[in-house]
């Protein structure tokens, strides 16, 4: 028992030493698509890094921008007039003339509203001149 | 610290040293393994910040969909609301004589500059007046405020054409309330489309005038009153 145990460790010591003393590993095929697959996953998180940055970029643009045309629609600056109609039933009225305020003058515009123009006391005279003009009145 | 006399004692001993055997003579690598471990940590890190880019920018788009629905729909109540409130309706009384007649006979609109209004209440005044001693009617026609074609093209959300519908009721003491939304359903008994991003009610107080008969002789309104109601998303 004891030289049995004696030489098991003896021959423990000494598969001990050629294991530090080995060089064995991966193969090298093994290291290579470890690293390809490593180069993929950076090249990939890259990219989609590189993607939101952009995206964000774009967003944030598009955040000014609408901040910006919501200004231009808040504004008091008339961008021009035009007529509504409203319709219930039989009752339908055209000609009702607004004023409109839009956020750009050009067809791209984000933002758009309209006010009775007849609702500004200034504008009353103006009003009754168009619902007359346009026949929609009763 | 240990020596190796201790690793080879015992029962526990005998089987730390056949682990140790196994591992030495291992020769198995763990490369792949943590690449592929590497690769699905970049890729949920990567999926991660880019989705939520994505969501930013749709939050922009969406932000400014909902904003135009909102001018959509107070734009509309602000015209609904002038039309109507800029209307000053005498009730005519049929004339037997005796003046013992209290039926309304017909309605005299004087609305100078709101178009609609003077349609209105030429239309369903006479109605109104002959009901309002019921419960408060809600009048069937469903009110349509087109979205201006000088506008250009309607992008708002909750429809299509930007056009702005209404459901009229009117009270007893013949307040007039206007139910607004985008929403075209004809369920009427839903006045606050919760499918509508934004909702807007119209509320105009009415001002009697009654002669010495005590029936009504005319009524003119008080400037219309807009609160937002329910349905709005707000971005």
């Amino acid at each position: 028992m004891t030289i049995h145990a004696q030489h098991s460790s003896t021959s423990l010591a000494k598969r001990m030493c050629q294991r530090l003393a080995s060089c064995a590993g991966d193969t090298l095929v093994e290291s290579l698509a470890a690293l390809l697959i490593a180069a993929l996953a950076t090249s990939a998180l890259v990219i989609m890094v590189m993607s939101a940055v952009n995206v964000s970029t774009a967003s944030e643009a598009a955040q000014q921008k609408s901040y910006t045309e919501q200004s231009q629609v808040a504004d008091a600056t008339v961008t021009g007039s035009t007529t509504i109609t409203i319709s219930m039933g039989s009752a339908t009225a055209s000609g009702i003339g607004v004023q409109t305020y839009k956020s750009t003058d050009s067809g791209d515009h984000l933002f758009a509203r309209y006010v009775d123009i007849a609702a500004q006391p200034a504008n009353l005279d103006a009003a009754r001149g168009q619902a007359t003009t346009t026949g929609g009145g009763a | 610290m240990y020596r190796e006399s201790d690793i080879t004692k015992g029962p526990q001993g005998a089987a730390t040293k056949v682990c140790l055997a196994e591992k030495l003579q291992d020769q198995g690598g763990a490369s792949i393994v943590i690449a592929l471990a590497f690769f699905l940590i970049c890729a949920i890190v990567g999926s991660v910040v880019l989705t939520a880019s994505s969501v930013q920018m749709k939050q922009v788009q969406t932000h400014n969909q909902y904003q135009q629905a909102e001018y959509a729909v107070s734009s509309a109540a602000q015209t609904v609301g002038h039309e109507l409130e800029a209307a000053m309706v005498e009730v005519v009384y049929t004339d037997t004589g005796d003046d013992s007649s209290t039926t309304p006979d017909s309605v005299t609109v004087s609305a100078e500059s709101c178009v609609f209004g003077q349609k209105f209440w030429e239309q369903y005044g006479l109605d109104i007046v002959k009901s309002r001693a019921s419960e408060t009617q809600t009048l069937s026609p469903i009110m349509n405020i087109a979205w201006p074609s000088d506008l250009g093209t309607y992008n708002g959300a909750g429809s299509t054409d930007g056009t702005v519908y209404g459901i009229v009721e009117v009270d007893r003491d013949l307040n007039v309330t206007v139910y607004l939304s985008l929403n075209s359903s004809a369920d009427r008994t839903v006045k606050a489309y919760t499918s509508s991003p934004y909702n807007m009610k119209v509320t105009l107080q009415c001002v009697p005038t009654f002669d010495a008969r005590g029936c009504l002789a005319s009524f003119v309104y008080n400037p219309a009153q807009i609160e937002v109601t329910s349905g709005g998303a707000s971005s």
